[in-house]
């Protein structure tokens, strides 16, 4: 009897040298749950690091309610925002996930439910976004549709090609 | 970002030619950044919109990291460790090759400015090339989708024609 990790000599009925079904020496289920939570861990980490970055305001904008007059005169994009209301013929109220800003410029062009990219400089006093460039986003809906869409062919053409195996999945060209 | 059919046609459509074992990993790379980093906060607000539960901002703000290269490289790596250990280096790179392509068609695009942390965690500074709207997709999606498919169906066609051929040579 040959133990696990020592080379038969012998040659004399010897098993193939690989059997990608049989996990290795080495390759115990062990080490993998460890390899796979050590980088579970990682990937965990790093989304709390982002979170906080996002919740202090230095990612996102949330930082121009947090830090209201810090960031006067600054630079903002509010990129594919939708337009929650219009709040008079110079201002709207635009959400970008749970956070809800205004914005002064013409509205007259503008409707609820609009999604759209604002480009303009915070304005600490009025706290609202002065916007410079409005770009609408007519294609976002479709661009929905595409995803969903995308899906849907991934999850048909995979299989073609990823198949489960006993030790774990396999590539089929 | 570009829509998920753009970045499956880019692995696809090179991939009717260049088959190999590593396709699959390829064509699931294309489609990762977005599957981890958009599908469970779209998912999370769905949940949240339908008054299911009410869904904590620590869970609903981590996923954005997910679709740059500092969390997409270790998520290969997590994802490979699912594959038999003779395919798993191979899945790593097909599955990375995969998500380079997806980073590369995106810092394509012109997000004002709003681009991509291809840095962090060593920079937070964004980056993008500007170069087409972040729409311009939409409009070529579906002939991408059909040139893709004819493309596929063409070469295999060719492929069985060879075999056929060959087997009657073989006579």
């Amino acid at each position: 009897m040959i133990a696990s990790g020592e080379r038969d000599t012998s040659g004399a009925m010897a098993p193939p040298a690989s059997r990608p079904d049989r996990p290795a020496p080495g390759d115990s289920w062990p080490i993998r749950l460890a390899l796979a939570v050590a980088l579970l861990a990682f990937l965990t980490g790093l989304g709390a690091w982002w979170a906080g970055l996002v919740q202090d305001g230095t990612i996102g904008n949330a930082g121009l309610i947090l830090r209201s007059e810090e960031r006067d005169g600054d630079r903002v994009v509010l990129s594919l925002v939708r337009v929650l209301e219009i709040r008079g013929p110079e201002r709207w109220r635009v959400a970008e996930g749970d956070l809800e800003l205004d914005v002064i410029g013409p509205a007259a062009e503008r409707r609820a439910g609009e999604e759209l990219t604002v480009v303009g400089r915070w304005d600490a006093e009025r706290r609202a976004v002065v916007a410079a460039e409005v770009h609408p986003a007519p294609g976002r809906r479709a661009k929905k549709w595409l995803g969903v869409a995308g899906l849907v062919a991934l999850a048909a053409l995979l299989p073609l090609w990823i198949r489960p195996s006993r030790g774990g999945l396999r590539l089929d060209g | 970002m570009a829509d998920l059919v753009t970045h499956l046609c880019t692995a696809l459509l090179p991939g009717a030619f260049l088959r190999g074992r590593a396709l699959g990993a390829v064509v699931l790379g294309t489609a990762l950044p977005d599957l981890i980093s958009r599908v469970p906060p779209l998912g999370l607000e769905l949940v949240e919109r339908l008054g299911v539960a009410r869904v904590p901002d620590v869970v609903l703000l981590p996923w954005g990291i997910f679709h740059e290269p500092v969390a997409l490289v270790p998520a290969c790596a997590l994802l490979a460790l699912a594959f038999v250990r003779r395919d798993r280096l191979l899945a790593f790179a097909g599955l990375l090759g995969g998500c380079a392509l997806h980073l590369g068609l995106d810092v394509l695009q012109d997000h004002h400015g709003h681009g991509y942390f291809l840095l962090a965690p060593c920079s937070l500074e964004r980056y993008e090339l500007g170069l087409i709207g972040s729409e311009a997709t939409v409009s070529i999606a579906l002939p991408l989708a059909f040139a893709t498919f004819v493309t596929w169906s063409t070469v295999a066609r060719r492929r069985q024609q060879r075999i056929f051929d060959g087997g009657d040579e073989g006579r």
